[in-house]
C-alpha cells in the first residue's frame, strides 16, 4: 500500500534506481504580496529531474482605485536540470520548466460590491480554475549532508487569470534531502 | 671522541632507566659529520626509515633482534622523516623523525610514537615483512627495482605524514554520501601531492552494529551508468589506514593514497567499500572534475 502511495505521489519511482529525493520550501515576495512554494525534485537521469510541488500565493490587484485582494493555489509539475556545480560542490545552480493547474479565489469586498452594484456593473473577477505554465532558477548552497539553503526565483504564467497573467517570486528557502 | 663515547654512554643508562617504566619505545638519534645512529631500548626485528624527500630508504631486518639496535644513516637535513619500527612482541610503532637545520649531536627531534598495530607475530612468519612492505609498499618496489634494473622514472612515493595530517581536517569537497542503512560514506578531501592523489574518505555510523570494513577498491566506470559497467581496477599504494572497524555511534576519517590518474568527461572512478559480515556495501561515485581538480596541500 505504501509502495502504491509512493508511485502516485512520485510517478518517477516507478523508472527511478535508487537515488536520493530532496525537499524544497521557500517564502518570499510577489507583486503586491507573498507567496509559499514548497517541491519535491527527484533525479530522473543525468542532470535532470523532476520537481512537483504546490505553491500558494495571496496577492492583490487593483480594480480602478478599488485593492482586490485573491489567493492562489497551484499544483506545479515539470523538469529541472543541473547547469551548474561548483568544484567542490558547494554550489549548484538549476533551472526549471513545467505546467501548473490551480484555482484562483478572488475576494471582493463590500465597497467595490457597492460601486458595482450602484454603477450597474458587474467585475469579471470570479473563482475559477487556472492553468498555465511557470519557469524557476534555483540556486543551492550545501549546508550539511541534509540541509541546503537556496534562493529561488520563479516566474508564473496564468493563461487564463483575471487578474494579471504574469507573477513573478523571488525567495528563500531551504532544501531537505533525503537519501 | 672522547665525547661522544661519554654521551653514548650516558644514553645508554638513561635508556636502560627509562626500560623499566616505559612500554613504548624510546629511540635516540646521534650524529656527527651526517652519520646518524639510532638506538632502540626495544628489541627490534625489523625498521624501516626514509629520509624526507630524498626516496632514500632503509631497510634492516634480523631474526635474532637485540635489546640495543644500532643503525647507521648517512643522511642530510630535511623536514621530515619517517621511521617504522616493527618490535619483537609485535608491536609496530611509527615514528616522525624532525632533522634540525644546524647538526647537533642530537639531530633527530622524533614524536611520540603511534603504535600502528598490536598484532603478534613471530619472526618466522613469513607474512610478518610483507605487512611493512604492504604498508611501504614504494620500499619494496624499490629493493625489487635496485635488484633487477633501475627503472628510468622513479616511483611515485606517498607520505605518510600528509595521510596522517589529512586525518581530522576541515571538508573541502561537499559531494552528496552515500547512505546504508544509517551509515553515511563520502569522499571528504581529496589532495595532490608529488604525483600522489590522496583520498580522504569519512565514514559516520549511526547504527548500534558496528560496521566490520572487508575491503576498499576503486574501479573506473562510465559516468553515464556508474552503477554498472566497471571496467579497470585502480591499485591504491597502500589501505593501511582504512580502518577495520567503524564502532556505532562513531565518524572515522580515513586515507588512500593512489598514484595520479585523470579521467575523460565520460569516466569516473567507483569506489568500492565492502563489508565483511553484512550487505551494507557502499559503491559510490566520484565524477571526473573532481579527480582532475584535486586540491593542493598547504
Amino acid at each position: 500500500m505504501k509502495k502504491i502511495l509512493l508511485f502516485l505521489i512520485f510517478p518517477c519511482l516507478l523508472f527511478c534506481q535508487e537515488d536520493k529525493l530532496t525537499i524544497d520550501a521557500a517564502f518570499g515576495l510577489m507583486e503586491d504580496g507573498t507567496a509559499l512554494i514548497a517541491k519535491a525534485n527527484y533525479p530522473l537521469f543525468e542532470k535532470f529531474e523532476f520537481q512537483g510541488g504546490v505553491s500558494y500565493s495571496f496577492t492583490s490587484d487593483y480594480y480602478e482605485v478599488f485593492k482586490v485582494p485573491y489567493t492562489n493555489v497551484s499544483l506545479n509539475l515539470g523538469l529541472s536540470k543541473d547547469v551548474f556545480n561548483s568544484l567542490n560542490r558547494k554550489f549548484v545552480a538549476k533551472v526549471g520548466l513545467g505546467g501548473l493547474v490551480g484555482y484562483e479565489t478572488v475576494t471582493i469586498d463590500k465597497e467595490l460590491q457597492n460601486y458595482l452594484t450602484l454603477n450597474l456593473m458587474s467585475s469579471n473577477m470570479e473563482n475559477k480554475v487556472v492553468y498555465g505554465a511557470f519557469g524557476n532558477a534555483q540556486i543551492n548552497y550545501v549546508l550539511s549532508n541534509f540541509f541546503s539553503l537556496h534562493l529561488l526565483a520563479n516566474q508564473f504564467f496564468y493563461a487564463n487569470s483575471d487578474l494579471g497573467n504574469l507573477n513573478l517570486f523571488a525567495g528563500i528557502g531551504l532544501t531537505f534531502h533525503i537519501f | 671522541m672522547k665525547q661522544n663515547l661519554s654521551t653514548t654512554a650516558l644514553l645508554f643508562v638513561l635508556l636502560l632507566f627509562n626500560m623499566g617504566f616505559s612500554q613504548k619505545p624510546t629511540l635516540v638519534g646521534l650524529s656527527k659529520n651526517n652519520l646518524s645512529i639510532f638506538i632502540y631500548d626495544h628489541p627490534v626485528n625489523y625498521d624501516v626509515t626514509d629520509l624526507g624527500n630524498t626516496k632514500d630508504f632503509f631497510l634492516i631486518e634480523t631474526e635474532d633482534p637485540k635489546v640495543f639496535k644500532l643503525k647507521c644513516l648517512a643522511c642530510t637535513p630535511k623536514d621530515h622523516s619517517n621511521l617504522l619500527v616493527y618490535l619483537e612482541n609485535g608491536d609496530t610503532y611509527e615514528y616522525t623523525l624532525r632533522i634540525k637545520e644546524n647538526f647537533t649531536r642530537r639531530v633527530f627531534r622524533e614524536t611520540n610514537p603511534n603504535r600502528i598495530s598490536s598484532k603478534k607475530r613471530t619472526v618466522k612468519d613469513s607474512d610478518s615483512l610483507n605487512v611493512i612492505k604492504n604498508r611501504y609498499s614504494f620500499y619494496s618496489n624499490n629493493v625489487d627495482s635496485e635488484t633487477t634494473k633501475k627503472p628510468n622514472k622513479p616511483k611515485a612515493v606517498f607520505s605518510p605524514i600528509i595521510c596522517d595530517s589529512l586525518v581530522g581536517t576541515k571538508a573541502k569537497l561537499f559531494l552528496r554520501p552515500e547512505r546504508r542503512s544509517k551509515v553515511y560514506f563520502k569522499l571528504k578531501n581529496l589532495v595532490y601531492d608529488n604525483e600522489i592523489l590522496y583520498f580522504l574518505f569519512n565514514v559516520k555510523n549511526k547504527d548500534k552494529m558496528d560496521f566490520d570494513v572487508e575491503k576498499i577498491t576503486f574501479a573506473i566506470g562510465n559516468s553515464q551508468d556508474p552503477k554498472e559497467g566497471v571496467s579497470d581496477e585502480v591499485k591504491y599504494l597502500t589501505d593501511a589506514y582504512v580502518p577495520q572497524k567503524i564502532v556505532s555511534k562513531n565518524s572515522i576519517d580515513f586515507v588512500v593514497p593512489l598514484e595520479k590518474l585523470s579521467l575523460s568527461s565520460s569516466k569516473c572512478i567507483i569506489v568500492n567499500f565492502a563489508e565483511s559480515e553484512g550487505e551494507r556495501d557502499f559503491k559510490y561515485m566520484i565524477p571526473y572534475d573532481i579527480i582532475n581538480n584535486p586540491f593542493k596541500i598547504n
